[in-house]
């Protein structure tokens, strides 16, 4: 009986442990798969940030959002990674950075042309920004 | 009638050339690290979305970012920076405001890079200090087109507190490096 229970409790030490060891390397989650929190065009999700900044950050701040809209800029930087700009309200858009293997993807994107991104929603400076993103329909 | 037509050219190019004077980035990066040496892995997070302005003609320089944008390479270590460490859902933003120190030396119309001071307030998880910076600024065709510092910042400065539990595998100091790469700003 007691060697029983011995056995029982290593089996769930050993287990606990390897959980603890998974969840510390597990790496960075991709947004790819996961369920939107949200679905809005580009331009709504930056007017809600310019109407009431407060309570924008607390619906969208860390969730995964998917907003449709048009590319109006695309730039490289040195290191070969992209940044999107989506068109919103006036001078404000939103910024988008892709993750690693989404940047293949992101780069057939062309100015002018509508698409669906989907990423982590970060708050708002001069453009809303969106990190870990991926192209979900590039509509070609 | 030519004088007028001259005060109004006049009056035009100082215009310019003072709408000229700022430049502008959405795209900055930043990169923080706060790994020791009996830190188990690399404690690192890098933002590519920090937002600056530089105004050439007074040396002013502000700058700001999203706490949330900063992306690391384990899932847990970006909760764990977000939720414990910064606070990012009460304090969503980090920004600096202040001024090239020696600004004077840097010659707008003599390409190179330049050395630089920049000194100014930094408010960072709801708390505001002064900060100074050294740091380079390159000048490329009477623009300023980059700017670089590295610089440390004591967490405790900025009440970011360390679980005694893992003291000695955070940092104390951050090591933060700025690289922005400016655009001249439409003018309005």
């Amino acid at each position: 009986m007691k060697k029983k229970i011995f056995l029982a409790l290593s089996i769930m030490i050993i287990a606990g442990v390897s959980y603890g060891i998974y969840l510390f390397n597990k790496p960075h989650q991709s947004v790819s798969k996961a369920e939107p929190d949200f679905q809005l065009p580009s331009t709504s999700i930056v007017s809600e940030y310019e109407k009431d900044e407060n309570s924008a950050n607390q619906k969208f701040n860390g969730k995964v959002v998917e907003v449709t809209g048009i590319v109006a800029e695309k730039t490289k930087d040195e290191q070969g990674k992209l940044n999107v700009t989506l068109q919103g309200e006036d001078i404000a858009g939103i910024g988008c950075v892709f993750e690693p293997a989404a940047q293949l993807k992101a780069a057939t994107l062309a100015e002018g042309q509508e698409v669906k991104i989907k990423g982590i929603c970060t708050g708002i400076l001069m453009d809303v920004v969106m990190v870990d993103c991926v192209v979900v329909d590039n509509n070609q | 009638m030519k004088k007028i037509l001259f005060v109004i050219a006049l009056a035009v190019t100082t215009t310019a050339t003072f709408g000229q004077g700022r430049f502008l980035t959405k795209n900055g990066k930043i990169y923080f690290d706060c790994t020791t040496p009996s830190s188990p892995e690399k404690i690192d997070g890098t933002n590519d979305k920090a937002t600056s302005v530089i105004d050439a003609s007074t040396g002013a320089i502000e700058f700001a970012l999203l706490m949330k944008a900063f992306v690391f390479e384990k899932s847990l270590m970006q909760e764990h920076f977000n939720e414990n460490y910064v606070e990012s859902d009460k304090f969503p933003k980090a920004t600096f405001k202040g001024n090239i120190t020696n600004m004077s030396s840097i010659n707008l119309s003599k390409d190179g890079t330049y050395p630089a001071t920049v000194k100014g307030q930094m408010t960072l998880h709801g708390e505001t200090k002064e900060v100074t910076a050294p740091g380079t600024i390159t000048v490329k065709g009477g623009a300023i087109t980059a700017a670089k510092s590295e610089f440390k910042l004591l967490l405790s400065d900025f009440k970011v507190e360390i679980p005694s539990v893992v003291a000695d595998k955070v940092a104390k100091e951050a090591k933060i490096s700025v690289d922005l790469t400016f655009q001249p700003m439409a003018a309005k």
